[in-house]
């Protein structure tokens, strides 16, 4: 059974990969942020008695819930801004991107070159825009398999899919980075 | 596939890169998010800290009960148990006959009129008077 700093520290260990995860899905920070406590809150209140080791995928599954129940409210939301307004709520942020904007002044590797930073926060810039467009599932499936660290068939449970789709959302997925990333010349 | 999984791990250390250079408010905001959360967790799993804070004592008695010398535990116990009957049966006949005196003493009567046959007849035949 896991205890209350078992917890503490999973989700401290967590939380700044999730509330990227939740931004890139749904491009919106405050949303995001707003996902991550719903999850934080519901794997405390709901899942903390459970062993630590099952924190992961419980986090990951309540996360990717979440996101989907933003989708649907939002879903639900544009159809009635379309119906009655004439003026698209949108994606405003998406446009605010900057990439400069994305560089830490008080970054923890300060000593490097200057330059070297503003190339690694464009590539990382581009690399997040190209990883938003991805469909939803191939997105889904690439950060819990490659980021999370989940198995395939652990990312095949917390997604609800079988282990093969896993494979191939997850190929497809590095396949359409890999492609972006060379049309603007970072090739790996 | 090595080379998926490379170019999967480049990306990752990048997105890994976005994460650690978070901006400070959202930082604090998920800071304080997660001891939210933290503190909503049911009462039981804080009292499972207390279980385990006696883990040790029940540890112990586990295995004075189980273990390998768990015949000489219950041999001890036997003894204990033993020792502690005597002295409850002890404490009960000592304590009989210095009740008895003490009743006699208080009593109106002399000692030797409950010894007296024909008291018990006289006292009968002085009530009907």
């Amino acid at each position: 059974m896991a205890n209350a700093k078992a917890l503490s520290d999973f989700l401290a260990q967590v939380e700044r990969r999730a509330f990227k995860q939740a931004a890139y899905a749904v491009r919106d920070d405050h949303a995001a942020l707003d996902i991550v406590q719903d999850a934080m809150l519901k794997l405390a209140e709901k899942y903390s008695q459970r062993p630590a080791e099952e924190f992961p995928m419980l986090f990951q599954r309540i996360l990717q819930n979440a996101i989907r129940d933003y989708y649907r409210r939002q879903k639900v939301r544009n159809l009635w801004t379309t119906l009655f307004s004439s003026f698209s709520s949108g994606h405003d942020d998406e446009d605010e991107h900057d990439l400069l904007e994305r560089l830490s002044p008080h970054g923890d590797e300060g000593h490097n070159d200057p330059g070297e930073e503003v190339s690694r926060a464009q590539t990382l810039g581009l690399i997040e825009d190209a990883l938003q467009k991805l469909p939803q599932r191939q997105r889904e499936a690439f950060v819990l398999r490659y980021w999370e660290e989940l198995d395939v068939a652990e990312t095949a449970a917390v997604m609800g899919c079988s282990e093969g789709s896993v494979k191939t959302h997850c190929s497809r997925a590095v396949h359409t980075l890999a492609a972006a990333l060379g049309k603007k010349g970072i090739g790996r | 596939m090595n080379q998926e999984r490379d170019t999967a791990k480049t990306i990752v250390d990048y997105l890994q890169f976005g994460a650690d250079q978070l901006d400070d408010a959202v930082a604090t905001k998920l800071a304080a998010a997660r001891q939210r959360a933290v503190s909503a967790m049911p009462e039981t799993v804080y009292a499972a800290h207390a279980e385990v804070a006696h883990a040790g004592l029940g540890h112990v008695i586990h295995e004075a009960f189980h273990g390998r010398n768990a015949w000489m535990t219950m041999l001890a116990t036997m003894a204990l148990l033993l020792v502690v009957l005597a002295l409850v049966q002890g404490n009960t006949t000592m304590n009989g006959p210095v009740e008895a005196d003490a009743l006699l003493l208080a009593s109106e009567l002399p000692p030797e009129a409950y010894l007296d046959k024909g008291f018990d007849a006289w006292l009968e035949s002085t009530s009907e008077l």
